[in-house]
């Protein structure tokens, strides 16, 4: 449902939010056969997604998946590849000074917002300066907090940064840092609205909106902005797109097979084999590169005795994590290993194998910590308490079959090592109370498609460990080390000793199953895939329809 | 009676009616206060999502929401501006409550009006054709009657869906593009009304076939489609009305099932993403509206039945 959640990391494309969308599918499982040949100039499109973006500005949208709308109509500084790396798009080209403090950006000339204004450097100025001021109220103000000053001239950018920043490259890739028209800006969040004159420079003019039923966009004839690495150029194909807003995933399936819409989002896992049999369907499954689902634990002695480590362990290897995610999405879902994601360049491959399903060694854990008794149920008691660990999960963030998973290890923690899992789904505002006062006990969930450095010193150190003694201190000085790394190297060597703090040392996060982002269309439609900044859906620049089936 | 007594008999129960209103309204603008501040958590985490713990931030977003007022000011703030007219802010949705509830609401009455003339509409036809039946037709429509009520609103609407859109692809799924996309969620919404509206009427006019007027109706050689439908509708059509006006709060409820399941536009999917989020500017103005719509509608019902029955008029005398 649509709820909306401004859950940004600071510095992070990380939404808790966004877990309400995320629903998880095996990498590479997608049948991309499709009769769509040669891309078809003109014609459109109608897509049937899940929720309704409460926001149309980069500046203040709310969801990981109000990107697949937004990115229609916003171009972003710089394009991230499939692999990562990063290349010219609104900008020509960028330079890094040797100590990582200082970029310079060429910005493309011949550019026009669709409400007539030129791009210049300054419009990007305007627009940088504009989130990073935090009294703006932006979410995203964290993601530029590096920045100590942006210097514009003609069409030459200069960002300096009071510290070396590895993730501003990732962070200028996304839609929340995408450049709208500088006439609009000072409007702040007035700004979205569909008719407060909201322009980018992207390959679609929003269009006619009716809240609550549908948006419709149409082409930019005059776009010449398109990232520079794909190999079509010029304005979109479709002449007009068209998404429905369709809560009920039974319904935007069904609408999609039924040929009411040509393309949908958001597909649970349980219902991919549905969509793999109907031959007039193709599905797609997104990059594996969002953090996966998993629990978070608080390590604080409020949380006693799970602010005992051996215990934390001890739960973490009482399930058999294959077994538990393969016989609830029936091998649409891959497991996780780690809170990276496996197909990210960042993910540690050590931790294959290195944790998990281990109830002997649990079990002794717990004996040696002393909680060797057990009550009539056989749960576990020391002094007469019972070994109980709460799970709160919001109850609007539950989706995909989750709380089935959540039940499984309940299950399983019980019968294997006797932990009591105790799984309740209050509000988010209750959640958030708990963790905000730092008396919350696990949090399951997801953050979507995060900067893993960012979104460690944000959500670990400024969230969840914000009002709590305990303090993760070895994942969040390696994710700073990384966050200021000068080579994709130092980076990705800080982020694997982050992965070892959170999952092997401290185990303050278990890792369950990866998340991805899912699309299905009609096999005439050609030229889907996924945006790597955000993992999600990608705009329709590079989509058509093809005439007949 | 003169002509004119009558229109001050009409008019003496418009101004209790409105004055009744006033008040309310006002109840109900005061109990969603104080349950939306009894709820747990506030909107402010709602805002603050996982910038819960930054410094300073919480302070700011209370004060931009008027939380940092003691409540009672916040209460009279509250009543203060919608008594201009003015629902404010909506923190979470980042737009002006009034428009956005405005523009969701034609949708709404569209489908509770087309669920509530629809239900009438087919509840007398069943009423004047089958009341005073055989044993075996009065228990046929009986156990129609109950699973119309005791069917989930929810799963009806999937079902319709399955059938005549997917299956024989007769209306939209979603939407509320013209006549076609309304027709599918205003079955879903009348089924239940029109249960318990069929029951009562088809008891009303069941007693009434074995009072002595019909006898004598009878007797005097009527056809049996002028007694039904000239005698005997009109006297049970008052009770069914009543019962109606008082159901439409019901059908609000069942709105923003139907809406959810049928992704359309509507007051009722605004309402529940905002209890969802506790926006109270929102649930608020919600509220008020539905309360006002309800007031209206009792209040036409009233004056219908003083219209349709003499006696309701000789009695306000």
């Amino acid at each position: 449902m649509k709820i909306n959640r401004p859950l940004t990391a600071a510095g992070g494309a990380a939404t808790l939010a966004a877990a309400l969308l995320l629903t998880a599918c095996a990498a590479g499982s997608g049948s991309t056969a499709t009769t769509a040949g040669d891309p078809v100039d003109g014609g459109s499109i109608t897509w049937a997604i899940a929720a309704e973006p409460s926001c149309f500005a980069p500046a203040f949208h709310q969801l990981l998946s109000d990107r697949a709308v937004i990115r229609n109509y916003v171009d972003s500084l710089v394009y991230q590849e499939e692999d990562g790396s990063f290349t010219p798009w609104l900008a020509d080209s960028w330079e890094i000074s040797e100590d990582g403090t200082t970029y310079v950006f060429e910005i493309a000339e011949g550019v026009t917002f669709t409400d007539g204004e030129p791009l210049t450097a300054e419009a990007v100025k305007v627009n940088l300066d504009y989130t990073r001021d935090a009294s703006h109220g932006s979410t995203y103000a964290g993601l530029l907090g590096s920045v100590s000053e942006i210097v514009a001239d003609d069409h030459t950018l200069t960002v300096q940064l009071s510290a070396p920043d590895s993730s501003l490259l990732d962070s200028l890739s996304s839609v929340a840092l995408g450049i709208v028209s500088p006439a609009g800006v000072e409007l702040g969040d007035e700004l979205c609205s569909i008719d407060s004159g909201l322009a980018g420079t992207g390959a679609f003019v929003l269009g006619d909106y009716t809240r609550g039923d549908q948006l419709t966009l149409t082409r930019n004839d005059d776009y010449v902005s398109a990232p520079a690495s794909l190999d079509h150029g010029g304005a979109a194909y479709l002449e007009q797109v068209t998404y429905k807003f369709i809560p009920e995933d039974s319904v935007r399936i069904g609408a999609l097979k039924a040929g009411q819409v040509d393309a949908i989002s958001g597909i649970p896992a349980l219902e991919v084999a549905n969509i793999e049999s109907d031959s007039s369907l193709q599905y797609l499954n997104g990059p594996r590169t969002s953090m996966p689902f998993g629990f978070t634990i608080n390590a604080d002695a409020a949380n006693a005795p799970w602010d005992d480590v051996a215990l934390r362990q001890a739960f973490r290897d009482s399930f058999d994590v294959d077994a538990i995610v393969d016989s609830v999405y029936r091998g649409e879902v891959d497991r996780a290993y780690s809170y990276v994601g496996g197909d990210s360049p960042e993910f540690d491959e050590s931790l294959v194998g290195a944790w998990g399903n281990d109830p002997e060694a649990a079990n002794a854990l717990l004996d040696a910590a002393g909680w060797e008794e057990r009550d009539g149920e056989g749960y576990r008691i020391k002094d007469g308490e019972r070994l109980t660990l709460d799970v709160t999960y919001d109850s609007d963030s539950i989706r995909d079959s989750r709380d089935k998973v959540i039940e499984a290890v309940q299950d399983q923690a019980a019968k294997n090592v006797g932990i009591d899992v105790n799984f309740t789904t209050p509000t988010w505002a209750e959640v958030s109370a708990q963790i905000a006062d730092g008396t919350w006990s696990v949090y399951p969930g997801s953050f979507g498609k995060v900067d893993y450095a960012n979104n460690v010193i944000g959500v670990w150190g400024g969230f969840f460990f914000a009002a709590t003694e305990y303090q993760p201190t070895g994942a969040i000085e390696a994710a700073t080390q990384a966050a200021t790394a000068l080579s994709p190297e130092d980076r990705i060597a800080a982020l694997n000793t982050v992965q070892q703090e959170l999952v092997l040392n401290e185990t303050v996060f278990v890792p369950v199953a990866e998340s991805t982002f899912q699309i299905a269309a009609r096999n005439a439609v050609g030229g889907l895939g996924f945006d790597f900044s955000s993992a999600n859906p990608d705009g329709n620049y590079g989509v058509w329809v093809a005439a007949a089936e | 009676m003169t002509r004119n007594s009558q229109g001050i008999v009409l008019l003496r129960g418009v101004i209790r009616r409105l004055a009744g209103a006033v008040v309310v309204l006002w109840a109900a603008v005061t109990v969603t206060f104080i349950g939306i501040r009894a709820m747990p958590g506030s909107v402010e985490d709602v805002v603050l999502g996982i910038h819960a713990n930054e410094p300073g931030l919480r302070e700011q977003v209370r004060s931009s929401l008027g939380l940092d007022q003691p409540v009672l000011v916040q209460y009279f703030q509250y009543l203060g501006q919608i008594m201009t007219g003015d629902f404010g802010r909506s923190f979470v949705l980042r737009a002006d409550v009034s428009d956005v509830v405005f523009s969701q609401l034609g949708p709404t009455l569209q489908l509770a009006g087309a669920a509530l003339l629809s239900a009438l509409l087919a509840v007398w036809i069943i009423a004047v054709t089958t009341s005073g039946g055989s044993p075996r037709t009065e228990r046929v429509i009986g156990v129609a009657e109950l699973l119309a009520i005791c069917l989930p609103t929810f799963w009806v609407g999937s079902l319709l869906i399955i059938w005549f859109s997917f299956g024989l692809k007769w209306f939209p799924a979603s939407g509320a593009d013209g006549p076609a996309a309304l027709v599918l969620p205003t079955i879903t919404l009348l089924l239940p009304l029109a249960g318990v509206l069929s029951q009562f009427m088809r008891e009303e006019i069941g007693r009434q076939l074995r009072l002595p007027y019909i006898v004598s109706a009878r007797s005097r050689g009527i056809s049996e489609f002028r007694l039904r439908n000239v005698h005997l509708v009109p006297h049970a059509a008052v009770a069914t009305l009543t019962v109606a006006g008082t159901l439409f709060g019901s059908l609000i409820g069942g709105a923003v099932i139907v809406e959810t399941v049928f992704g359309r536009p509507g007051i009722g999917r605004v309402a529940l993403s905002a209890v969802e989020s506790q926006d109270t500017p929102v649930i608020i103005a919600v509220v008020v509206l539905i309360t006002t719509a309800y007031v209206v509608i009792s209040t036409v019902v009233d004056l219908i039945a003083l219209w349709i029955d003499p006696r309701l008029r000789e009695e306000t005398v």
